[in-house]
This record gives structure tokens, sequence and C-alpha cells, in this order.
């Protein structure tokens, strides 16, 4: 069986069986994005390491639980990562390392040669409107919005964190979320 | 609800999505949010962007040693949760039949004395699991969940557990369960779940350290995926006993 051109719901359904090659092929296909969520926010490659391993253990043990309805599986897999990577940033943060997310530049993604699949062509598109959207917001806002999704931080400990006073902090999210809402919703009508 | 109410609510959705609100805050949100459709709309569309942030990290290659630790060690539980293969009565009895009859006579005094033993062991297990039950832990609903029923089970030595509800509201799409354990006034989440048409789930609970070790534990409704503090309404509740 060809396990690249499976969607990721498939993958999940045979993982549910105890299919080891589609659990390898969910890890080869989102162990970047698992590790990336991980390493943005503890900054310690052995943790994310540790995270990354964790994420795929549940899945192999929870995959029976997940329905479709529940969303997409990449988002079920990054929320999985970003929250067991916040416990632990929690757990073991120190408060001098570098608070900074990094923001991949907005440059076109190429899909890989050869037939694409839907779940490939999907992934790729989206990743190419969400990259480009962030690439328009100021550099302050993307640090802020960083901040408090990947590393769990409310507005005072951001503004704590940053020297910053607390209404500049809520302004900088609340803008640019608003704008990566409206730069997606326009392309998408557009 | 005023206008005014609805933009001050509206305000503080981008915040709400990734997080950034205190405990209060997002306690009012979710408040404002169960009543009000133009805000849960305008939650629909700020989530999707919140869920798709992920994409936007620079990505790194894990090593090849994580792949290949996870791998191995999925292969062994695959492989001790595989039950042995076992030779089929007729294949053990044909065995039996062919073997010559001294050899049958001594068999039958072998299988006497394993017997014994195995008999012997059975009672000794019987009761050292008297004396060392597991942990079960009815939990409580509250006004957020009547006739909701929840149990707890922890194993002997108090490493793992397993719950186990029934009769849970079924939440929509955007929402998830949420299991809390504290300890010392310390939360951490034991998991997130949804529930079948029945308001049935099962779930193997998931802490760093020994549940027997923690004070009590609480379940509530979380936005889909979980949040890093509880947020939504406490459904079920109960303490573990030390």
């Amino acid at each position: 069986m060809d396990y690249t051109r499976l969607s990721d719901e498939t993958l999940l359904h045979l993982i549910a069986r105890s299919q080891e090659n589609a659990l390898s092929e969910l890890y080869d296909r989102y162990s970047r994005l698992v590790y990336s969520v991980a390493y943005n926010t503890l900054s310690d490659p052995g943790r994310a390491e540790e995270v990354t391993q964790d994420v795929f253990e549940r899945v192999w043990e929870k995959a029976r639980t997940y329905s479709a309805e529940q969303g997409r599986v990449v988002t079920w897999l990054s929320s999985i990562s970003r929250h067991r990577s916040i416990d632990l940033f929690r757990k073991f943060r120190s408060h001098h390392e570098d608070l900074q997310v990094t923001w991949q530049e907005a440059e076109m993604v190429d899909l890989p040669d050869g037939q694409n699949v839907e779940w490939e062509v999907d992934l790729v598109e989206r990743t190419q409107r969400i990259r480009w959207a962030v690439a328009q917001l100021p550099t302050e806002q993307k640090q802020a919005v960083g901040m408090a999704f990947f590393q769990g931080l409310t507005h005072p400990e951001i503004a704590d964190a940053l020297g910053e006073p607390l209404g500049t902090v809520k302004t900088r999210i609340r803008l640019g979320m608003q704008k990566l809402r409206t730069i997606l919703q326009d392309e998408q009508l557009g | 609800m005023t206008a005014e109410l609805i933009n001050h609510v509206l305000d503080l959705l981008p915040a709400y999505v990734v997080d950034a609100l205190t405990d209060e805050e997002t306690g009012q949100v979710a408040e404002h949010l169960a009543g009000c459709q133009t805000c849960q709309e305008e939650l629909a569309r700020l989530q999707q962007v919140a869920d798709d942030l992920p994409l936007a990290l620079a990505q790194t290659t894990p090593p090849p040693r994580v792949k290949e630790v996870l791998m191995s060690a999925i292969h062994s539980r695959r492989l001790e949760a595989a039950p042995a293969k076992q030779p089929t009565a007729w294949q053990k009895l044909a065995g039996f039949l062919r073997m010559p009859l001294p050899a049958l006579g001594l068999t039958f005094i072998v299988l006497l004395a394993i017997g014994n033993i195995f008999l012997l062991r059975q009672l000794n297990l019987a009761n050292n699991q008297a004396t060392t039950p597991m942990k079960v832990i009815a939990l409580a609903n509250t006004q957020n969940a009547p006739g909701a029923n929840g149990t707890l089970i922890i194993n002997q030595p108090g490493d793992y557990g397993t719950l186990v509800v029934d009769k849970l509201a079924t939440l929509d799409s955007s929402q998830q369960y949420q299991v809390w354990l504290l300890n010392n006034g310390e939360r951490i989440s034991g998991g997130v779940f949804s529930v079948n048409p029945d308001g049935y789930a099962s779930l193997e609970i998931m802490a760093p350290k020994p549940l027997a070790q923690f004070d009590s534990v609480g379940i509530t409704i979380e936005p889909f995926g979980g949040s890093p503090g509880p947020t939504g309404p406490k459904v079920l509740g109960g303490a573990i006993p030390h």
C-alpha cells in the first residue's frame, strides 16, 4: 500500500488499528511541524525532541478517539504539541531565556515533484497563505502574538518580559490577529 | 445585551484565541460567548487563523534518532499487547497422545505437582489483591452537568489511571472536555477528550508524576484541543485520597 497517497484521516484510522507504517507516514508528514512548535516554545532541542516523541506516542494511543468533526489532523497534532510544550515551558522557564518566536520568511513553498495528492496541495496552500499574512505584520505584533500563542504568556507577562506598557501589548495582539483574519478572509473572498 | 458590551468582548477575542487573557478575563469572555452568536462567529474566524499559526513558524527537521526511538518503542508496545500464539487444543492433545506410555505416566505426576503449585499461587495472588486494591474514585457532578457520572481508577502503585465518564453533554466541534490534576495549588492538564452521543468516554490519564501524588481531579469544558489552564465551567471533580 502507498501510504503517501492516503489522507491524514485515513492514516489515523489505520493507526487506530495498530498499523505502524501509517504512524511512520504521519510522522514523516508532520514531525517537522510538531518539532518546530516545541522548539519555538522551549528553545531547547533536547526537550523539543522529547515532546515530538511524546506527541506521536499519544497519537498511537489515542488515534481511536479522534473524529473528523474535531478538526483537521494537522491542527490536532500542533495543538497537542503546543500544550505539552507550554506545560514544560512553565515548569522549566528561566527568566533569562530568549522569548522570541522565529517565523518563516514568506516564500513560495514548492510542491514536491510527482502527482500531488489532495492533502499535500491543501497543506502547501494553507502554509503559503498564513506565512504571507504573518509577513504583513509589524515585527512588534508578530512578537507579541508569538509569545502569547506559543509560550502561553498572558498580556501582563508579555508586558513584563518586554518592558512595555500593558496597553501597548494588548493593542499589538488585537491588531495583529485582526489583521491576519482580515488578510486571510479577503484572500479567500478574492 | 448592549452594543457596547458586544464591542468590548469582540475586542478581547483576538487575545482569547491566542490564550493571552488572564484567567478572570477568559472566564468573562467564555461566559459572554455562550449567549452571543455575533461573538461566536467572530471567534470561529479568529480560531481559523490561530489554528494555522504553527504553519507559519520556521520549520526544522528533528534528528533521525527521534523517529528511530519512537518506532522502536511503538513496535515493542505492539508486541507486548499482542497475545502470544498458543497451540490449539487439538495440537496439544495430538502431541500428548504421541508420547510413549512411561513418559505419559511421568507427565501425569508432573502435571499433578504443577496443578498444586498453580492453585497455591492463585490463592496467594487473591490474598495479595485483597490487601492492595486499586483506588476507585467516584467524581461528583456540578450544576453544570447534572446527571453526569465519572469514575477515576488508579492502579495500586499509583502510576497510571483511567477515567470513565457517562452522561456528559456532547459538545460542539469547537470544544472538548479537559482533565485537570491539582497538587498544592498547581494545576496540570491530564488530557482532553470528547464523548460519544451517549455522553460516554474513557481516557488514560497522562501525568508527569504518579497520579496518587495529586490532591484532586477536575474536568472542565475548554476550547477544542484544551487550554493551558482551566477557563470553562467545571462539570466533574473529586479528591484523590492518600
